[in-house]
């Protein structure tokens, strides 16, 4: 590819994505301004058109309408309270109890229902008020709110390492699902010892402490929601069904739950089938469009380029995984994690898997590192969701997230220098 | 105008779905029983392209595909009207660039070729119809938001 190629594609898409313009309108149109300098008009539009629609033929894609689908039944019950009264009689002892039990719940809700965003909202609109009458800091709540809602996107089933396995073309998604589960969980752990450090400090309250037939029960009423994590994973990684099929056989548990728990009329299952049709196509859309420009990309030999260049630098696989992941930081904090994903893996992956790096495990450094831009301005989904449900100006959460922003990003060096970290379970499976 | 197009748009997203999710979980019934349902497959992935082709032009009606917009928050209130019209004006290249001509121009060379679908032989320029067709619906929507933004005082 021409340097005039690869100026072309980066400013446009720049420009569009800087003014303000869709991300997956920039993509298609950035696409088609390359394609054009050298390829005639009509076989550009219909190019960047077909790569779009072969994009989303995949049966594998499906998987994620079907978990946001599940996830989105999930959200209307009663399942956030019976997850937070479980987390409860677990983690409500300790000093400033009830912020663990906002990360354990939302944990358990994230993995559960597959979307942080719908974790931080539903735990935290709960969770908010009863930690602001017992004198808990609004801000920090919310920090810890918004920064344990991430760890949904590891702990599978997760809808970003599915994102992530299409764009590495196609990688497991049971394995890259089973690498998730100890990154997700040691960010809960580190998560809890900061707000436990904290509320210390500030001598937060103590939950009054639970007896065993209390936890039990809590546990049986969370359990037919835990159940659901308990049949995705078993099925897929047990090679009784594929992930989209595991995910076809969430939304019908979930359905039957909601019945069971007559949470569901025909009005409500309206609205929910048109919100989860509308979140899969601003998802699959991206996925379209980006890879009509992973396609122009690899026609003129783009990531062979950076590899080069990058590999030019340095030969140093530490230094290499450090440069890359303070670029995703960066991009973290302006891109959301899906456009970033789609965008980048392709870049990337070539690059590191040169030097040696398992791209199961390079999945996870990604997905975690942004993560961490999830809950930053200007661009950050997580924290404006969290802010608006504690009704407080995200400006006044900043500097209580910072800690807590070190925290990941320790975490994250951590998952980096470690692969064991993110391969041991799936190469403990079989994978 | 708005109002009729988001309702057969909303109802047609119903269907889809629910199309969607009955015959993924057909194929996992089938298979548990033996029973060759291999049209499933097609069927299921053909009712998310569609989902996700109307779904998106739903999508940008309401304005909810993911943007970046810093720049917008930073601008005065006349500044915002005309960005978010250079916006539309964006998306309407998109749409009657790749959509239209694009879209329309791969439906024809598929009908023209004779691509059916391995099982079910649905010609594939059907299913690809819903390129050009959602690229339509889109085209309504930005000059509608157009006008809405030009109306607010």
């Amino acid at each position: 590819m021409d340097y005039v190629e690869i100026i072309i594609l980066a400013l446009s898409f720049f420009l569009l994505i800087s003014a303000g313009v869709p991300i997956t309108v920039s993509l298609a149109l950035s696409s088609f301004f390359t394609l054009v300098l050298t390829v005639i008009f009509e076989a550009s539009v219909t190019t960047v058109a077909q790569r779009m629609i072969n994009g989303i033929d995949s049966f594998t894609l499906l998987a994620i309408p079907f978990f946001i689908l599940a996830g989105q039944i999930m959200n209307s019950g009663g399942i956030a309270v019976r997850l937070i009264d479980f987390a409860k009689t677990l983690v409500g002892p300790l000093r400033g109890g009830l912020l663990s039990v906002n990360i354990l719940a939302c944990m358990l809700f994230g993995a559960i229902s597959g979307s942080a965003a719908a974790a931080a909202s539903a735990i935290g609109s709960i969770l908010t008020n009863k930690m602001e009458k017992e004198g808990y800091d609004k801000g920090f709540t919310t920090a810890v709110n918004v920064t344990s809602a991430t760890t949904g996107l590891l702990i599978p089933p997760s809808n970003v390492l599915i994102v992530y396995s299409l764009a590495a073309g196609g990688l497991s998604i049971g394995a890259l699902f089973l690498a998730g589960y100890i990154p997700g969980i040691l960010i809960s752990i580190v998560l809890i010892i900061i707000s436990y450090v904290y509320a210390r400090k500030k001598n937060y309250p103590k939950g009054e402490f639970w007896s065993g037939s209390e936890l039990l029960r809590t546990f049986v009423r969370a359990f037919p929601s835990l159940l659901l994590l308990v049949v995705v994973m078993g099925g897929i990684v047990m090679g009784y069904f594929t992930a989209t099929e595991a995910a076809a056989v969430a939304v019908l548990y979930t359905f039957l739950l909601a019945l069971v728990y007559r949470e569901l009329s025909w009005e409500k299952l309206k609205k929910i089938l048109v919100d989860s049709s509308i979140t899969t196509a601003i998802v699959l859309l991206l996925v379209a469009t980006s890879s009509s420009m992973s396609w122009v990309m690899s026609y003129g030999n783009l990531p062979q380029s950076i590899t080069a260049g990058l590999l030019s630098l340095t030969e140093n696989p530490i230094m290499i995984l450090i440069m890359i992941n303070i670029i995703l930081l960066l991009v973290g904090v302006f891109m959301d994690i899906t456009p970033a994903i789609l965008i980048f893996t392709p870049i990337f992956l070539p690059v590191v898997q040169s030097i040696g790096i398992d791209p199961i495990h390079f999945g996870i450094i990604m997905v975690l590192n942004l993560c961490i831009g999830l809950c930053t301005p200007p661009v950050g989904n997580l924290l404006f969701v969290g802010a608006t449900v504690a009704n407080i100006p995200f400006q006044k959460v900043l500097k209580y997230l910072i800690p807590l922003y070190i925290g990941m990003i320790a975490v994250l060096i951590l998952i980096t220098l470690w692969p064991q970290l993110s391969l041991w379970l799936p190469e403990l499976v079989g994978y | 105008m708005r109002k009729v197009l988001d309702e057969i748009n909303r109802s047609l997203l119903i269907a889809l779905s629910i199309l969607m999710v009955l015959s993924a979980l057909l194929q996992v019934f089938a298979r548990t029983i033996d029973l060759n349902a291999q049209f499933t497959e097609e069927l299921t992935i053909f009712s998310m392209m569609w989902v996700t082709l109307f779904g998106s032009a739903y999508a940008f009606g309401i304005k909810k595909h993911i943007a970046i917009d810093i720049l917008s928050s930073s601008l005065g209130a006349e500044n915002q009207k005309r960005l978010a019209v250079f916006i539309e004006v964006v998306i309407i290249l998109f749409t009657v660039l790749i959509l239209l001509i694009g879209g329309g121009r791969f439906v024809w060379i598929t009908f023209k070729l004779g691509q059916v679908s391995a099982v079910m032989h649905i010609p594939k320029g059907w299913i690809y119809l819903a390129l050009p067709v959602s690229g339509l619906i889109i085209l309504f929507y930005s000059i509608l938001n157009i006008i809405d933004e030009v109306k607010k005082a």
